[in-house]
């Protein structure tokens, strides 16, 4: 079952860490549909954060159509994000990509630089 | 120690101070050991000791004595320290007034472990003491009105205990430091017995013997206690007992212009031991009484 | 949504007889149900005579302060309260016998047994993370609607911290209790309460729903000379550093984007510029984020 790790310095809002940790476990394939969610009691156990982030958290996943609460039973995924599971042939290009990147003498933030700048051409007004 | 009567607060307050019960319970028993381990020796120890075969028991039972008025004032120092002002003093009381049972019931509960305890704890000890005392009794330093034996024969032990509980769980909470409240409860108890010590020969009217003054001081009835001793006058006065001698040099032998006419001596009989004892206990319950709603006045105002 | 307020103060105001001047004092508030509450301030600012208020171990000076009757409120004392001469089991047996009827052995024993305690030990040998669990297990076994913490996470370590934070948030998912906690460290409770109230010198300086608060302030950086701009707005803390001025400000109204930088400012950011401008006014939003009495 999925962990949340909630990051008090990053300056993000506690419930949407929980949104886009959970985005991402469904992007890379760790979620699937009709995987359940881990329930507010269990998130709060163990990240001592309040309830209502969590359900904040999880209502908005749920506007956005990717998870249904289901009534005294839980949270369950509706459908999965994106196309590049873990193992998918777009991830094995970036990463030979990035390996070519590394090769070419480049540092880390220059990667990384070049990626986001990358990114906001493609992708513009969506952050998420 | 599960009976229903032990429930909620009362549970509680046994539980914090089980240690001091039964240290009681030990007192009390270990008290009469003592005392029946005396008295054999006062029946069958004449052989060691035939000049005064009580003695061990006369001394034992002179601390006794004095042990039987202190009790009180402990006890009370016990419920104005350790068990309400030390509640005050570290914050527990923070816990315990914060539960779904009332502040109400927590003092009373208190007071009434407290009470069941002192009532059980003076009345065994009363027993105990007035089995030490009966081969002693109206010897010299052990007749019935003597401090000591007065108290602890009879019932206003109880209702010294009675109100040693009274006063420490009103004192314990207008003080709330455990040491000082432990002393000022002490003192106060103390000083309500030494008072009314005073005053308890006052209570009852005394009576008068009156005789001439020829053959000599009148003779009391046996066990009397003696309370006034003088020379009465033609016209109703008293004089004080050397008021010839200073003339004369004979207790007995008057200058007639002094009108004497007899002696008179104040009295009570040993029938004023009961009554006396009981108009005392009264008083003292009363006093008791009105400690205890003084202490359930302050804790209202505090915590309605 | 409408709650109903937990507790709601109107005018309170509390004077120690020993000591000179107010401990607090013309504070009006109302804390919704259903919340976790963060009480901030500096030492010594109120936050632990209003929680003996609202547990009604103090009676107030002025004023009226409503909450739950004592059998549906819990109170743990800053320094931790227990009976030092007790065992953990019969402290635990302690709850159930003040709480008839009420008592959640369950629940208080799952609290006690996740600290690995032996319930045959005094409490005078416990450490203090093993206090606050036991009181904390006390507490909440009696199945409270409110629940009152004073400092509760204060001289523990970070893991006895997170672990006590997390079995109080399981709780409150489970039954929807009501807490208020006090802290003079925000980083402490941030992230577990979702309501704050800062008292400071005596009084309420803010209250309201974390996220509307953070709402209602907005960090302003533009050229000194656009001073006047600010004036539509309620400044909070103003500060100019050569030609640049920088102000947290609750805006009124639209703020002219083309001479100011807008940014959203942190929690502790307007915690710290309220506790720098003790002339700042007061805010007071209503569950429904309007202002009730600036």
């Amino acid at each position: 079952m999925l962990e949340y790790r909630i990051d008090r310095r990053s300056g993000m809002a506690t419930y949407l860490q929980i949104v886009h940790q959970t985005k991402q476990a469904l992007r890379l394939g760790l979620l699937a549909p009709g995987d359940q969610l881990p329930t507010a009691r269990e998130v709060v156990e163990a990240t001592a954060i309040n309830p209502n982030t969590v359900l904040k958290a999880y209502r908005e996943l749920e506007r956005e159509g990717l998870v249904e609460g289901r009534r005294g039973m839980g949270t369950f995924v509706r459908r999965s994000l994106g196309g590049a599971p873990a193992d998918s042939p777009l991830r094995a290009e970036l990463a030979d990509w990035a390996r070519r990147a590394s090769a070419a003498g480049m540092e880390r933030d220059d990667v990384a630089a070049l990626f986001t700048s990358v990114l906001d051409q493609h992708f513009k007004g969506d952050d998420t | 120690m599960s009976t229903p009567i032990l429930t909620g607060p009362r549970w509680v307050t046994v539980r914090q101070h089980r240690r001091v019960l039964w240290m009681l319970s030990a007192v009390v028993a270990t008290s009469l050991a003592g005392v029946v381990a005396l008295r054999g020796w006062a029946a069958y120890g004449a052989d060691l000791y035939p000049s005064s075969p009580d003695g061990p028991l006369r001394s034992a039972m002179d601390v006794a004595g004095i042990g039987m008025l202190l009790l009180p004032l402990l006890v009370g120092a016990f419920v104005a320290g350790p068990m309400v002002a030390r509640e005050l003093e570290s914050g527990t009381y923070r816990l315990a007034l914060t539960q779904s049972s009332t502040p109400r019931a927590w003092l009373a509960a208190k007071i009434t472990v407290a009470s069941v305890a002192a009532v059980a704890c003076s009345a065994s000890l009363a027993g105990v003491y007035r089995l030490g005392w009966m081969p002693l009794n109206g010897t010299y330093q052990f007749h019935w009105a003597d401090r000591g034996p007065y108290e602890a024969t009879g019932t206003v032990i109880v209702a010294y205990y009675l109100l040693g509980v009274a006063v420490g769980a009103l004192v314990g909470q207008l003080v709330r430091r455990t040491i000082a409240a432990m002393a000022v409860t002490g003192l106060a108890t103390g000083l309500v017995m030494v008072v009314l010590g005073a005053l308890r020969w006052s209570l009852l009217p005394v009576r008068t013997l009156t005789t001439p003054t020829a053959p000599g001081v009148p003779k009391l009835p046996r066990d009397a206690l003696m309370m006034d001793l003088g020379l009465t006058t033609a016209s109703g006065g008293r004089l004080p007992e050397g008021a010839c001698f200073a003339h004369t040099r004979s207790m007995s032998q008057c200058p007639p212009d002094m009108n004497v006419t007899g002696w008179y001596v104040d009295y009570h009989p040993v029938t004023h031991y009961w009554p006396t004892q009981s108009i005392e206990t009264a008083v003292v319950l009363v006093l008791a009484a009105l400690a205890v709603r003084g202490a359930f006045a302050v804790l209202r105002k505090r915590h309605p | 949504m409408t709650d109903d307020p937990v507790i709601e103060a109107t005018g309170l105001g509390v004077r120690y007889a020993r000591r000179r001047g107010w401990a607090l004092r013309d504070c009006s508030f109302r804390l919704p149900a259903h919340r976790v509450c963060a009480l901030v301030g500096p030492n010594g600012a109120g936050k632990s005579t209003l929680l003996a208020l609202a547990a009604g171990l103090l009676r107030p000076t002025e004023g009226t302060i409503g909450a739950p009757p004592r059998e549906e409120m819990a109170y743990v004392g800053q320094d931790k309260p227990l009976y030092p001469q007790l065992t953990v089991d019969e402290t635990l047996r302690m709850g159930r016998e003040l709480n008839p009827g009420r008592w959640d052995a369950k629940s208080a024993e799952r609290i006690v047994g996740e600290g690995g305690l032996d319930g045959s030990v005094r409490i005078r040998s416990l450490s203090g993370g093993q206090r606050t669990r036991v009181a904390l297990a006390l507490a909440l076994g009696k199945r409270p609607r409110l629940l009152l913490l004073d400092e509760p996470m204060a001289d523990l370590d970070p893991l006895a911290r997170h672990r006590l934070m997390g079995a109080l948030m399981a709780d409150t998912a489970d039954h929807g209790t009501s807490v208020v906690m006090s802290s003079h460290i925000l980083a402490e409770l941030e992230g577990a309460c979702d309501h704050l109230l800062l008292v400071d010198g005596g009084r309420v300086r803010l209250s309201g729903a974390v996220d509307d608060l953070l709402a209602a302030h907005c960090l302003l950086t533009g050229p000194a000379t656009a001073v006047a701009d600010l004036a539509a707005h309620t400044v909070v803390e103003s500060r100019t550093t050569g030609r640049q001025l920088t102000a947290l400000a609750r805006p009124h109204g639209t703020v002219d984007a083309d001479t100011w930088q807008t940014a959203e400012p942190s929690l502790e950011e307007i915690l710290l510029a309220h506790l720098r401008s003790p002339g700042a006014p007061a805010l007071a939003l209503a569950p429904a984020t309007e202002a009730v009495g600036a």
